[in-house]
């Protein structure tokens, strides 16, 4: 009965179903399937996703509902006031959580590093060219053993390159791995993989949690994108590293940073892995990062991805070669997570770690909200050595930073499989950190559920 | 309308993925 029926911008009413007004939710994300005549509608709020047909998805259009219970079951139709509620009482379940969660906590004995990448985002950095000292490693410890007292907490151990040859960087790795071990917290460690087999027996003296090593691709287009400063290959060592940890036990997070010039090697390096034997073993996992600009332009910027042209590509890529999915799984916003997991993620209402489950320390004894921002000058947020200071105002900002306190977040019916990005990156591009750094959620969940789900035909 | 909402057993999901290691890599999902 059209007739009966009122809508607001989104709204439906109809007088026979139970007299309320019932709103096509704001958190509804509604699209259609990649390459299928099939529709998805998904709420992170209410924690239901459906596929739907034709029939169906123009119902939505017109919004002519024939299936009300159904879609107020499944908070697409609702009460706007009861909406909001809900809305705010997720949000403080989501900062319970967070509030319980580990906090990862980097540590930077040093910037220099061994490779030249091409697309370095620490080139432009001040380089601190003194040694680490046992006294600022003692002051970290001490520093967070107090500060992070009551919380799970691991460590990260990042650079510039924490695996470096030399006996003074070895002994000072040692420290730092024999100390967290001490104390019971575990270790990751973010390295470009060069030294990585001599680096094992240190290692095995801490409880590793992750070794972080990057390949561009196979041996000839890594060695172009990563050799080491002053020419010179890296793939092979960098291989028997991995081989090297994995036999050991230790978990290996292979990360893949690509652009334009490398995506094309995606297949080749995948079946590398397979090859290996590595994405069999359950130690083993993969990501792929973005190449971006994230402080500064780069030479090349036309080689760089957009986010959703990076995900178009990958799709792309995975249809023709579909053993890539045996390599790794792009997340595709929700869609990996649903598929897997057979539900929703809890709704995201931040998804910036700034300053909240992490922080980062460096040589200079300076902290740092993140790993975006280590390093780089004007963007401290306190010391804890040689003296301890905080500048709770800064902190205070970047505590404050989720979906609620970012203005554009307000009316995006993304917001909550979003989380509003990296407060970096915001900052970078508006000026301020309480500003959006929007991915591109619609677009990925019609890549994702089509991949994941088989264009919907499931 | 067809839900993709099938929710595994604690076993089951931990023996088809990943989502319970909860390990952070350096970028932690929040930038690329």
């Amino acid at each position: 009965m059209p007739g009966a029926r009122h809508g607001g911008r989104y709204g439906y009413y109809d007088r026979n179903v139970n007299s309320q007004m019932k709103t096509f939710s704001k958190h509804n994300i509604f699209g259609r399937i990649r390459d299928s005549e099939n529709y998805f509608i998904l709420n992170p709020l209410s924690g239901n996703a459906d596929i739907l047909t034709p029939e169906k998805a123009r119902e939505i259009r017109e919004k002519t509902y024939t299936d009300v219970e159904e879609y107020s079951a499944k908070g697409y139709l609702v009460d706007e006031t009861e909406e909001d509620r809900l809305y705010k009482l997720k949000y403080l379940d989501f900062l319970d959580e967070r509030e319980s969660n580990e906090v990862q906590i980097f540590f930077v004995p040093w910037y220099a590093c061994n490779f030249s990448c091409s697309y370095c985002y620490q080139e432009g950095y001040a380089k601190e060219n003194a040694p680490l000292t046992e006294e600022v490693i003692n002051a970290f410890f001490n520093y967070i053993t107090r500060e992070f007292s009551d919380k799970k907490k691991y460590i990260t151990i990042f650079g510039g390159e924490p695996l470096l040859a030399g006996a003074g960087a070895r002994a000072s790795i040692e420290r730092i791995i024999t100390k967290a071990a001490e104390r019971g917290i575990p270790v990751a460690v973010v390295t470009n993989g060069y030294y990585l087999a001599d680096y094992l027996d240190i290692l095995a003296k801490g409880s590793i949690r992750e070794v972080q090593v990057t390949l561009d691709g196979v041996r000839g287009v890594h060695d172009a994108r990563r050799p080491l400063k002053g020419g010179g290959v890296t793939f092979d060592r960098i291989v028997e590293g991995i081989d090297g940890a994995l036999v050991r036990g230790f978990p290996v997070n292979l990360r893949m940073v690509i652009d334009r010039d490398n995506i094309d090697d995606l297949p080749e390096l995948a079946e590398f892995a397979i090859e290996k034997g590595w994405t069999k073993n359950p130690l083993f996992k993969t990501q792929i990062g973005r190449n971006y600009e994230l402080h500064r332009c780069q030479a090349d910027s036309a080689r760089l991805f957009e986010r959703a042209g990076l995900y178009e590509k990958l799709y792309e890529i995975i249809r023709q070669h579909p053993r890539v999915l045996e390599f790794h799984r792009p997340a595709y916003s929700v869609s990996r997570f649903l598929s897997d997991n057979g539900e929703l993620p809890v709704p995201l209402y931040d998804s910036c770690p700034g300053c909240k489950s992490e922080w980062a320390f460096d040589c200079t004894g300076k902290i740092y909200p993140c790993t975006a921002t280590v390093g780089k000058d004007g963007e401290e947020v306190g010391t804890f050595y040689p003296e301890e200071t905080k500048r709770e105002d800064i902190i205070e900002e970047w505590e404050s930073r989720d979906v609620t306190t970012i203005p554009e977040c307000a009316g995006c019916s993304l917001q909550l499989a979003c989380g509003g990005g990296c407060g970096s990156v915001a900052r970078n591009r508006t000026g301020r950190l309480h500003a959006p750094d929007c991915r591109p959620v619609q677009p990925l969940l019609e890549m994702g559920i089509s991949l994941y789900f088989n264009k919907g035909n499931e | 309308m067809k839900t993709l909402i099938k929710k595994k057993s604690a076993e089951q999901c931990c023996a088809t993925a990943q989502c319970c290691a909860k390990i952070s890599s350096i970028v932690a999902g929040c930038h690329d």
